[in-house]
């Protein structure tokens, strides 16, 4: 019982660390990043399951994790209150071509990264940009002036 | 004409009213986090020692031993005890704390002879003269379901009077 329970309160605290720490910063995958994920998940393994090596015990991690993952999907979707705060709502940063500071400084976002993403886009120009929205994935989608 | 998508509303998703508390909450969790680690600094949770000491007229036993551990550590305890007058049967009890849900991986020096009342420990050692000073280590691993507070004094005896007592008590974090 106490590795599903274990299972449960990480599969929680991590989903508010990920909610809390936010999206931009999750988005990114710099080497550094990659390097602290696969670091993360090894600290996460012994905290879940410990000393328990079996098959049994990894069948009941795995369990709770697809339960809780299908259990979560399911909550955002039947509760549209409950979306915002189990994955986020997408933020305009950028509309007919005027940046919104305020909403980059909330999102801890410079211009610089901003038009490097508007570069990844092939967007050269930002008064070309009708729109640009932060996802809930952390991505920047933009939309062209016609 | 407006430039948002239908999903997306000015109110909401431009000027994020109703959004305001967003940012503070994430303050709030990002702050809660750091008040763990800054326990975890000031070794609030676990494993840092304490010493306890008692001393009596026949014996001065000290203990050392951490208060609060985590499921999974190793850690250590040890017993002093320094003999002022000669005592013929040194007994030493120790509370459930020390080896309930707990691997006792070794205990040196062995003793004499060891039983168990009451769910505690009893170990006995050979005579302690005046001036004699014994030092037993114990080495530990905690096990990782074995959460909770137990009791973790020492208690010294001659035989089967009571000599002096280190109470504490023993917090294991899952």
């Amino acid at each position: 019982m106490d590795v599903a329970l274990r299972a449960i309160v990480v599969f929680g605290l991590l989903l508010v660390v990920t909610r809390a720490v936010g999206r931009r910063e999750l988005s990114s995958m710099e080497p550094f990043d990659l390097i602290l994920l696969v670091v993360l998940g090894d600290l996460i393994q012994q905290g879940v399951t410990q000393s328990d090596y079996s098959l049994t015990g990894t069948f009941i991690v795995v369990g709770v994790i697809a339960v809780m993952t299908v259990g979560t999907s399911y909550v955002s979707f039947k509760v549209p209150r409950l979306r915002g705060v189990l994955e986020g709502e997408p933020i305009v940063l950028v509309e007919h071509g005027k940046v919104i500071d305020r909403n980059l400084r909330r999102e801890r976002m410079t211009h610089d990264e901003l038009a490097a993403e508007a570069r990844l886009q092939q967007i050269a120009d930002m008064d070309r940009v009708r729109l640009a929205v932060l996802e809930t994935n952390g991505s920047v989608s933009f939309i062209l002036e016609d | 004409m407006e430039t948002l998508p239908h999903d997306l509303s000015r109110d909401r998703h431009v000027d994020l009213k109703g959004r305001r508390g967003e940012p503070w909450v994430r303050r709030a969790v990002i702050a809660l986090l750091a008040t763990v680690v800054a326990a975890a600094l000031l070794g609030a949770v676990g494993q840092s020692h304490t010493t306890g000491r008692a001393q009596a007229a026949e014996a001065t036993l000290t203990v050392k031993a951490p208060e609060r551990i985590r499921g999974g550590l190793f850690f250590q305890g040890r017993l002093d005890i320094v003999a002022r007058t000669r005592i013929g049967t040194p007994r030493i009890v120790l509370g459930n704390g020390w080896t309930e849900e707990m691997q006792l991986n070794t205990l040196e020096p062995a003793p004499a002879s060891e039983t168990s009342s009451a769910g505690e420990l009893e170990l006995e050692y050979d005579p302690l003269h005046t001036g004699d000073h014994l030092t037993i280590w114990m080495q530990f691993e905690v096990n990782p379901v074995g959460a909770g507070r137990r009791d973790r004094s020492v208690t010294l005896f001659d035989g089967e009077r009571r000599l002096a007592r280190v109470p504490a008590e023993i917090t294991v974090l899952p």
